[in-house]
């Protein structure tokens, strides 16, 4: 019988998952929950824990039954390096399934993300942060700004100031 | 579906409970992260956000920064114009520098904006751009510098100049200030030491340097740089500038202020035999020397063979090797030696490159590219070399097919073959004997001229007048392209 770990979202919606699914989090696997196994996550919110679960169950799938030798040969040789990025996703099916998880508005990935670094699940917050990096580049300044509603914090004359020490300073590559 | 949960995992939970010194450490965990997640938000945290505010927000700043992170150096620069914050954490991922302008330095602005330096190039700040230059002057490039051309200076290229000495030492003492965790730093060296001295105080784990327009005089600070393992000298360019120059004295000098030096490059130096000797007797960790466009005096070569732990030697740019190396009985081969470049080379007298052979006599790698006057005759003096593994000609083309073949087949341990831009080696030219060697290697570059119809030949057609199959299903890598 697989062990259940409960899992109390901040709105009190209790979630039960598989032990190893729950272990996908380090922070949850170190703290070890003892008699009662009821993990309160009070910083969660019912819907993006239903997301992470999402996210940990299939992740756990794969890791306890690789679909394809390469994938466990090429995760057993990564995970001896260190390095401040978690390991690639090895296996193309995995990485399609991220991929298509990830089509979320920036609202939800940065609600995940949070709670994926609150929970410290290294591959899901590689995952949307390279996610939003892709919407990141090849953007201009005011693009930015427009897509994550940030504020200009410049004045006009200092903007101006630095794109010019931008252009005359130093070489950008 | 309910997954099976591997035993060990039962028997670790299991054994885990029974330390119940973990309670505590699961509140003093949560408490913590809570801790870290309430600085950074605006919001109450567990309610998604509206959307109407600032989304950034809710990342702290080390999440931030993994992402412009993850945004690649080249396109990272509109992020850093986003508002204050981005460009404080874009700054901070900033880890070299070319500067353009000296004045830059002078506004106090570079710890602000780059806070986290490894590596600050300054030459291209330290050129005094001529007075009144109208604008279309011409601009001359060496290298990777870029200067504009005084058009009224008599004469107008070849000695081109450069900032004040002051000018240079007063900014590389704001560099001491302003930069202490620098690894690298490109400068124009001058003769007084302050500058460098001031450096050398404040940059304490300086571990490479490149020192340009660089003399003797100029490297007499060169020992306090405690930890310097990579240094580059160039004494003289051609078409830019040409000033006293580093000779023996400075290599001296050099020698016994850096004894850790691993990886050196001498460029537009001159010197000699003696200079070379002081820095092979001193600099016992040397394994990287590479020499280009030498003014070094006949029969330095001799010298080489004091670097004991020399792996790779490197000649670049060199209109000769050396006018007289002496007799071959007085050359010693460089014991480590591994890897022979010789690129952009001048390479018409035998007894200078025979006596290079014989210096590199244990090598394993050798690469020619581009080197002129390499005739066949001059290009099998390379079977000196009997171990070589991996063989490179990029772009000799007076090499025949006859001329690779002998060396070919005289390297019996050849495993790496690379043969780019030899107009005189021909495929149809390939020997039975040759093509039946090249099934025993591991890899084959093989592109000698543009039109490469070996394509075609590879699907197990015969080459040559006799030919024989030149594929196998052996595993060895074939790269055409």
């Amino acid at each position: 019988m697989a062990k259940m770990i409960k899992l109390v979202s901040g709105d009190g919606a209790e979630f039960e998952v598989e032990e190893e699914v729950a272990f996908q989090s380090k922070i949850i696997k170190d703290i070890v929950a003892d008699a009662d196994d009821v993990i309160p996550l009070p910083t969660v919110s019912s819907k993006v824990l239903i997301q992470v679960i999402e996210y940990c169950r299939k992740h756990a799938a794969v890791n306890s039954f690789p679909l394809s030798p390469s994938s466990s040969a090429a995760a057993a040789a990564s995970s001896s390096s260190s390095i401040s990025y978690s390991k690639p996703v090895s296996d193309p099916a995995l990485r399609a399934w991220d991929n298509e998880f990830v089509k979320l508005n920036n609202s939800s990935l940065f609600d995940i993300v949070i709670a994926a670094n609150y929970l410290d699940i290294e591959e899901l917050v590689d995952l949307v942060l390279e996610t939003v990096a892709d919407r990141i580049k090849g953007k201009q300044a005011q693009e930015i700004r427009r897509q994550f509603n940030i504020e200009n914090d410049f004045t006009p004359e200092e903007e101006e100031a630095l794109r010019r020490e931008n252009s005359w300073a130093f070489q950008n590559n | 579906m309910i997954h099976r949960l591997p035993s060990w995992t039962g028997l670790w939970f299991a054994s885990a409970t029974a330390a119940s010194t973990k309670r505590p450490l699961h509140h003093a965990l949560f408490d913590m992260r809570l801790g870290d997640q309430t600085q950074t938000l605006t919001k109450t945290p567990t309610l998604p956000c509206d959307g109407a505010g600032d989304l950034t927000l809710l990342l702290s700043d080390e999440l931030l920064l993994r992402v412009l992170a993850a945004v690649p150096d080249s396109l990272r620069l509109p992020a850093s114009l986003v508002c204050k914050r981005w460009l404080r954490l874009v700054g901070r991922l900033r880890r070299s520098l070319t500067l353009l302008e000296w004045s830059f330095l002078n506004t106090g602005r570079l710890p602000l904006r780059f806070p986290d330096l490894t590596d600050l190039d300054l030459v291209p700040a330290s050129f005094a751009s001529p007075s009144g230059s109208a604008a279309g002057a011409p601009l001359l490039t060496s290298g990777p510098v870029s200067v504009v051309v005084d058009t009224h200076a008599d004469p107008p290229i070849g000695d081109c100049r450069f900032l004040d000495p002051d000018a240079i030492d007063r900014c590389l003492e704001i560099v001491a200030r302003e930069c202490p965790g620098l690894r690298k730093l490109s400068l124009v060296a001058v003769a007084s030491e302050t500058g460098l001295m001031a450096v050398a105080g404040g940059c304490e784990t300086l571990q490479e340097l490149e020192l340009h327009r660089c003399s003797d005089l100029a490297l007499r600070p060169i020992s306090v740089f405690a930890n310097l393992q990579i240094l580059k000298l160039v004494g003289s360019v051609e078409g830019l500038y040409r000033g006293p120059g580093v000779t023996d004295i400075g290599l001296t000098i050099l020698g016994h202020g850096c004894k850790r030096l691993v990886k050196l490059e001498l460029s537009g130096c001159e010197g000699s035999y003696d200079g070379i000797s002081a820095i092979g007797r001193c600099c016992l960790m040397l394994e990287e020397l590479t020499i280009a466009d030498h003014r070094m005096d006949a029969g330095w070569m001799t010298a080489l063979s004091f670097c004991a732990n020399l792996k790779t030697l490197r000649l670049q740019n060199c209109r000769s090797i050396d006018t007289d190396p002496g007799p071959l009985e007085h050359l010693g081969a460089c014991p480590a030696m591994e890897t022979l470049q010789i690129q952009r080379c001048q390479l018409r007298d035998r007894r200078s490159l025979q006596a290079l052979f014989v210096v590199c006599e244990t090598i394993r790698d050798l690469v020619l590219e581009d080197c002129w006057g390499l005739e066949n005759d001059l290009f099998s003096l390379a079977s000196i070399c009997r171990r070589v593994m991996c063989l490179s000609l990029k772009g000799c083309s007076r090499v025949t097919t006859a001329g690779l073949e002998q060396i070919v087949l005289s390297c019996i341990d050849l495993q790496r073959l690379t043969v780019v831009s030899c107009n005189k080696i021909k495929d149809s030219e390939v020997s039975p004997a040759l093509s039946s060697r090249f099934l025993y290697l591991k890899e084959l570059k093989w592109r000698p001229d543009s039109k490469s119809v070996l394509a075609m030949s590879l699907m197990g057609m015969r080459l040559g007048r006799k030919g024989g199959r030149f594929f196998r299903r052996v595993r060895m890598k074939l790269l055409l392209y």
